[in-house]
C-alpha cells in the first residue's frame, strides 16, 4: 500500500458511555438511537479515520432471535454512509458460540449466517468486510470464506489474542497469519487483545508472514473496572505512540478497539503525519497448519506420519470399515507423541463413503491432536469437502501430470490455500532421476500457471521399489536433490515404497532414508514409531547396501535348472542349446523350467526368496522361451490371460510381474497395459475370449474400477473367470468386487491359472 | 495448598474414599501432568441492585434474576457482583486426547477439573470480595444458575453482560449450557454493613 488507511475506534464502549446497558445489543441503537451512532462515526470521520466500521459487529441471525438483523445491517450501513466517511465497513463479529467439534455450532448453519450478513452487507452498500475479534480459527475461516464466495467485496480479518500471544482457542499469530493469507484476505492482523503495547510481540510475527498488509486496532490499554465499568487508560498519546512503533513495523492499516476515542485516532494520524507505509519484505514460506500449530518446511526435517492409511493395515481397515475412531485417533496420538510433524490422512476404501468419512476423521483427528495434516486422497469430491471444513491450511497429496488430476485438484487446493504435492507421474512412470526431474519441472510450471504459489508446491519425487529395479533407491535420491537444488521447492518421499517385497524392509528403508535426506529431502512419509528411523532423524548416517540381495550365488549355477534358481541369465543361451540336442522345446519346458520355477516359487512362497530373485528367475526362463519361440507364438490374438492394471491406477509392476511369470509358465498372455478402462476390458475379451482375465489395482482409490470393470464384463455376457491381485486386495475385498480369485502374488496368480487353463488348452508353443 | 485440596475434592468426585492411595496418587500425577492445559480466567463486574421484587434487576446491565431462591440471595444487598471464569478449551482438549489412550487418566483429569475450577473461581473471586469488603460491604457467597430456582438461562444474560465472549473465551449453548466445560459463572451479592 502507498499510504496508510486509517480506520476508526471503539463503537461498543462509545456507545457504553451514551446509555447503552451492559449485555444489551449495541446494535439496536441503530433502530433506536441512530442519532448517537451517526455522532459518534462523524466524530471518527472528524479526527481523520478513512474508514467506520458499521454497528453491525453482533448483527447476526443466530444471536438476535428478537431483532430484524436485515433492517440491523442496512441501518447500520446507512448511518455509517451518512458521516460521510471515505469508506464503509460491514462490521463482522463472532457467533458467541463454538463451532463442532469444541461445541454445538455446526460449519454449514454459522456459514449461512454469515452468508446471509455478507450479501445484505454489500447489497447496503459496504465499501470492505471487517472480520474482527475472533478467536476461533475454523469459524474465521468460515466467514472468510461466505465473503469471497458471496461478496466482490474486500475483506479484512483481524484476531484477537490474549497475554500468552494465543487466542483463548489456542491459535497462535503466524498460524492465524499463514492460514488466512493462503484463503485470500485482503487484510489480516489483530484487533481487542491487550493494548497497543502488550499486542507488539503478536505483530511482530504478523508481519513476518503476512503476503497482504497488515491491520492493527488495539485497545486502548488493558481493560481495569472502576465504579463497576470497563474502562481503558491508555491516552491518546501512549497509544499514538505506541501505534507509531507499530507503524514502522510495516503495518500498513490502522486503527482502534475498545476504549480508544476520536482523540486517540486523531493522535494517531497526527503521529503518522508525513510519513509512508515501511515496504515489507516476506521470505516466501511452505507451511502447513492445524488450529494450533504452523509447520514449515524446508529448514529442518519434518516428519510426515503415515499410520492413517489402511493400506498394508488391516486393523486400521477394519477400524475405518465399523466407524472406529478410537483406533484411528489413538494411532494419531501415537504418532504425535512419536515426534510426528504432520499426519498424513487416507482413508479411501472400497466400502466406505470417502468424502464422509475424510471429513468425519479429519475433524476427530484435528481436534485431538494438534499437528497439521496432509490430506491424502484422489477423490475431488471427498477432498473439497475435507479442505473446506479443515481448521488450518492442509497439505493436499496429491496431483501429477495427467491433465485429469490437475483439473481436478488444483483449483481445490488453490481455492483452499492448500500446500500441494506435486507426484512425479504422468503418462509415464519416470524410472530414472532425469525423467523423474522433468516431470518435477513440468509441475512446477504448470502448477503455477494454474495459480498455485510456487512456494506451496512440494515434490514426490517417487519411490519405486528396489525389488523390482536395483537402481531406484540412487535415481529417486539424486532426483531429490536436483529438485532441490535446481528448483528450489520443498520434497516429500513415502520412504518405505522403496523396500516393497524385499527382505530387512527396516534396514533398507532406514538406508535409504539417510541417503535421501543427505540429498536434501525435506519431508519423509514414515511411521515415526520405528526406532531405526528416529536414529537416522536424529542424524545417524546409513550406507544403502544392497547389493547382497541381488547377487544370486550365479558361479554355482549349472544347468537349465540351476541357471533358473540362481538367476544366471547370462548361461542360459547355452544350457537350452545343449538341452535341445536331445529334448524338444515342449520336454525342456515341462522338464526343466517349470520345475525349477516351480521350486523357486515354493521358497519365495516360503520366504527363503524374495521378489528380486523371482523376478530374475523368471526372466531366464523367459530368455530360455524366447530361444525356443517359433513364428506365431507372439501372437495375441488366442490369449489365456488377458492383463490390465484398471482404470486411474498406473502402477503396474505388480501386474508385469504377474505376466512375466505366467509367460515363464507358458501361458499366452495378452497385456492391455496400465489406466485400462472398463470397456477396453470388455473389448479384449469379446474379441479374443480369453478364459482367464487378470486386474491389478495398487490404490485402496482405484479398487472401485475393478468392481466397475467385473460388472462391466458380466454385463457382456462374459463367462471368464477373473483374478484380482495388488498391494491393498485382500481375499475380502476380492469378493466385494465381484471376482472369482483373489491373486496374493504372482505365484498365486500362476496357480489360479493353471486351474483355470488345463495343460492342454493352453496355448503353448508347442 | 490448593493441589491438596483440589485432590481431596476430585477424590469426592470420583466417588474414591478419602485415603484411597491408588486413586490419590492417579489424580496427583494427572494433576502434574496436565497442568499446562489449565488456563483459568475470570471476569467480574459490579451492578447495583435496582429492585428485587418481583425479579431482581440492576442499573447498568439487562439482566434479570428471577425466583425465590435469588431474591433471598438478595435480600438486604444492593450490589451484584458477576462473574464468569473458565478454565479454558485446552483442558478441555486435554480430557479427549487422554480419553482415547489413557481413559482412567482421563476421567481422573475431569474430576480434577471440577475440583480445580471451584477453587481457583473462589479464589479469585475472594480477591475482589476482600476489596469489596474493604469498601464497607459483605459478600455471601456465589450463586449460579441451575441452582434452586434460578433458571439455565440466566448464564446467558450474566455472560453478555461480562462480554464473556471476548473478555474469557467463555461461551453459552442455545440450552444454557456453558463451554469451555470447566466453566462457572455466578452472582454474590454484596451488603453494605451498618454502622
Amino acid at each position: 500500500m502507498k499510504d496508510f488507511l486509517f480506520f476508526d475506534g471503539a463503537m461498543g464502549t462509545m456507545l457504553q458511555a451514551r446509555g447503552l446497558k451492559a449485555g444489551a445489543f449495541p446494535e439496536s441503537f441503530n433502530l433506536t438511537h441512530p442519532d448517537v451512532v451517526l455522532n459518534i462515526h462523524k466524530s471518527f470521520v472528524e479526527a481523520g479515520a478513512d474508514v467506520v466500521s458499521a454497528n453491525t459487529f453482533g448483527a447476526n441471525p443466530f444471536k438476535m432471535k428478537d431483532l430484524d438483523v436485515t433492517e440491523v445491517i442496512n441501518r447500520g450501513i446507512e448511518i455509517a454512509k451518512a458521516s460521510g466517511a471515505k469508506k464503509v465497513a460491514l462490521d463482522v463479529g463472532s457467533h458467541g458460540a463454538l463451532l463442532e467439534p469444541n461445541g454445538t455450532l455446526s460449519f454449514e448453519e454459522a456459514y449461512e449466517n454469515y452468508k446471509f450478513i455478507m450479501k445484505t452487507g454489500e447489497k447496503a452498500g459496504a465499501d470492505i468486510i471487517l472480520i474482527e475479534t475472533m478467536s476461533d480459527l475454523l469459524e474465521t475461516k468460515c466467514a472468510l470464506l461466505a465473503a469471497k464466495e458471496n461478496t466482490s467485496l474486500p475483506v479484512y480479518v483481524t484476531m484477537t489474542y490474549m497475554e500468552d500471544g494465543r487466542t483463548f482457542l489456542g491459535t497462535d499469530p503466524v498460524t492465524a497469519t499463514v492460514t488466512l493469507c493462503s484463503l485470500g484476505a485482503d487484510a489480516v492482523g489483530v484487533n481487542c487483545s491487550l493494548g497497543a503495547k502488550d499486542t507488539l510481540p503478536v505483530i511482530r510475527e504478523i508481519v513476518k508472514y503476512a503476503t497482504c498488509p497488515v491491520i492493527v486496532q488495539p485497545n486502548a490499554g488493558l481493560p481495569k473496572i472502576k465504579d463497576g465499568m470497563t474502562v481503558y487508560d491508555d491516552t491518546p498519546e501512549q497509544f499514538s505512540q505506541t501505534m507509531a512503533e507499530i507503524a514502522g513495523l510495516g503495518v500498513e492499516i490502522l486503527g482502534g478497539c475498545c476504549g480508544t476515542t476520536p482523540e486517540h485516532i486523531r493522535a494517531l494520524k497526527e503521529a503518522l503525519k508525513g510519513k509512508k507505509p515501511v515496504t515489507r519484505v516476506v521470505k516466501p514460506y511452505t507451511a502447513a497448519t492445524s488450529a494450533t500449530k504452523t509447520v514449515f518446511l524446508g529448514g529442518e526435517t519434518k516428519v510426515i506420519g503415515e499410520r492413517l492409511n489402511p493400506t498394508g493395515k488391516k486393523k486400521l481397515k477394519a477400524a475405518l470399515i465399523a466407524g472406529d475412531m478410537d483406533y484411528l485417533l489413538h494411532e494419531a496420538i501415537d504418532q504425535e507423541r512419536a515426534g510426528a510433524d504432520i499426519l498424513d490422512l487416507n482413508v479411501g476404501l472400497p466400502e466406505i463413503d470417502e468424502a464422509e468419512m475424510l471429513t468425519r476423521v479429519m475433524k476427530e483427528v484435528s481436534a485431538t491432536v494438534s499437528l497439521p495434516l496432509q490430506l491424502d486422497c484422489s477423490n475431488p469430491a471427498a477432498l473439497e469437502r475435507a479442505c473446506r471444513l479443515y481448521n488450518g491450511k492442509p497439505i493436499i497429496n496429491s496431483v501429477n501430470m495427467k491433465p485429469e488430476s490437475l483439473d481436478a485438484i488444483v483449483p481445490i487446493a488453490k481455492k483452499y490455500g492448500a500446500a500441494l504435492i506435486g507426484l512425479c507421474l504422468g503418462e509415464t512412470m519416470p524410472k530414472t532421476h532425469e525423467e523423474r526431474f522433468e516431470y518435477a519441472k513440468r509441475l512446477v510450471r504448470e502448477l503455477t500457471k494454474r495459480g498455485i504459489k510456487k512456494n506451496d508446491i512440494i515434490i514426490d519425487c517417487l519411490v519405486l521399489t528396489i525389488a523390482t529395479d536395483e537402481t531406484q533407491a540412487e535415481e529417486t535420491a539424486l532426483a531429490v536433490k536436483q529438485v532441490t537444488e535446481d528448483l528450489g521447492v520443498c520434497t516429500v518421499l513415502g520412504v518405505s515404497n522403496v523396500s516393497f517385497g524385499m527382505p530387512d524392509r527396516l534396514k533398507i528403508n532406514a538406508a535409504f532414508l539417510s541417503k535421501c535426506l543427505h540429498a536434501g529431502l525435506s519431508a519423509p512419509i514414515l511411521n515415526p514409531l520405528v526406532e531405526e528411523y528416529a536414529e537416522v532423524l536424529q542424524g545417524k548416517l546409513l550406507t544403502l547396501d544392497t547389493s547382497s540381495y541381488f547377487t544370486f550365488d550365479r558361479e554355482d549355477a549349472e544347468g537349465i535348472r540351476g541357471m533358473v534358481l540362481s538367476g544366471a541369465v547370462g548361461g542360459v543361451e547355452n544350457a537350452v542349446k545343449e538341452a535341445l540336442k536331445t529334448k524338444t522345446p515342449i520336454e525342456i519346458i515341462n522338464e526343466e523350467f517349470i520345475p525349477a520355477l516351480d521350486e523357486i516359487g515354493v521358497r519365495f512362497e516360503k520366504g527363503e526368496v524374495f521378489l528380486p530373485r523371482l523376478i530374475a528367475a523368471a526372466e531366464v526362463v523367459k530368455k530360455g522361451m524366447d530361444l525356443m519361440k517359433k513364428d506365431g507364438d507372439d501372437d495375441d490374438s488366442r490369449p489365456d490371460v488377458i492383463l490390465a492394471t484398471v482404470k486411474g491406477d498406473i502402477h503396474d509392476i505388480g501386474k508385469n510381474i504377474v505376466k512375466m511369470l505366467l509367460r515363464s509358465y507358458g501361458f499366452k498372455v495378452l497385456d492391455l497395459g496400465k489406466d485400462v478402462p472398463e470397456s477396453t476390458v470388455v473389448d479384449a475379451w469379446k474379441k479374443t475370449h480369453a478364459p482367464l482375465i487378470g486386474l491389478s489395482a495398487l490404490m485402496t482409490t482405484t479398487v472401485p474400477s475393478m468392481k466397475s470393470t467385473i460388472d462391466a464384463l458380466r454385463a457382456a455376457g462374459s463367462d471368464a473367470k477373473v483374478a484380482v491381485g495388488g498391494a491393498v486386495l485382500t481375499e475380502e475385498y476380492a469378493k466385494i468386487v465381484g471376482a472369482d480369485f483373489y491373486g496374493k502374488d504372482a505365484r498365486a496368480t500362476v496357480k489360479i491359472a493353471e486351474s483355470v487353463v488345463p495343460k492342454t488348452a493352453r496355448n503353448q508353443g508347442e | 495448598m490448593l493441589d491438596d485440596v483440589v485432590i481431596k475434592d476430585a477424590l469426592h468426585y470420583l466417588g474414591a474414599r478419602e485415603g484411597d492411595k491408588d486413586a490419590e496418587a492417579l489424580l496427583r500425577k494427572v494433576l502434574n501432568d496436565c497442568r499446562g492445559a489449565f488456563c483459568p480466567r475470570q471476569i467480574t463486574a459490579f451492578f447495583p441492585v435496582d429492585k428485587t421484587f418481583p425479579a431482581v434487576t440492576f442499573t447498568g446491565c439487562e439482566i434479570v434474576l428471577e425466583g425465590e431462591s435469588i431474591r433471598r440471595h438478595f435480600s438486604g444487598a444492593t450490589e451484584g457482583l458477576f462473574s464468569a471464569f473458565t478454565l479454558g478449551i485446552s483442558f478441555d482438549k486435554k480430557v479427549r486426547e487422554l480419553s482415547f489412550v489413557r481413559p482412567a487418566e482421563s476421567v481422573a483429569l475431569n474430576a480434577i477439573g471440577s475440583a480445580y475450577a471451584e477453587r481457583k473461581a473462589d479464589e479469585m473471586l475472594k480477591e475482589v470480595c476482600l476489596k469489596k469488603e474493604a469498601e464497607g460491604f459483605k459478600t455471601n457467597f456465589r450463586f449460579c444458575p441451575g441452582y434452586g430456582d434460578l433458571p439455565l438461562g440466566v448464564n446467558a444474560m450474566i455472560a453478555a453482560a461480562l462480554n464473556a465472549g471476548n473478555r474469557i473465551g467463555l461461551t453459552v449453548t442455545d440450552g444454557g449450557l456453558l463451554l469451555p466445560i470447566k466453566s462457572i459463572v455466578g452472582v454474590t451479592a454484596c451488603l453494605p454493613v451498618k454502622e
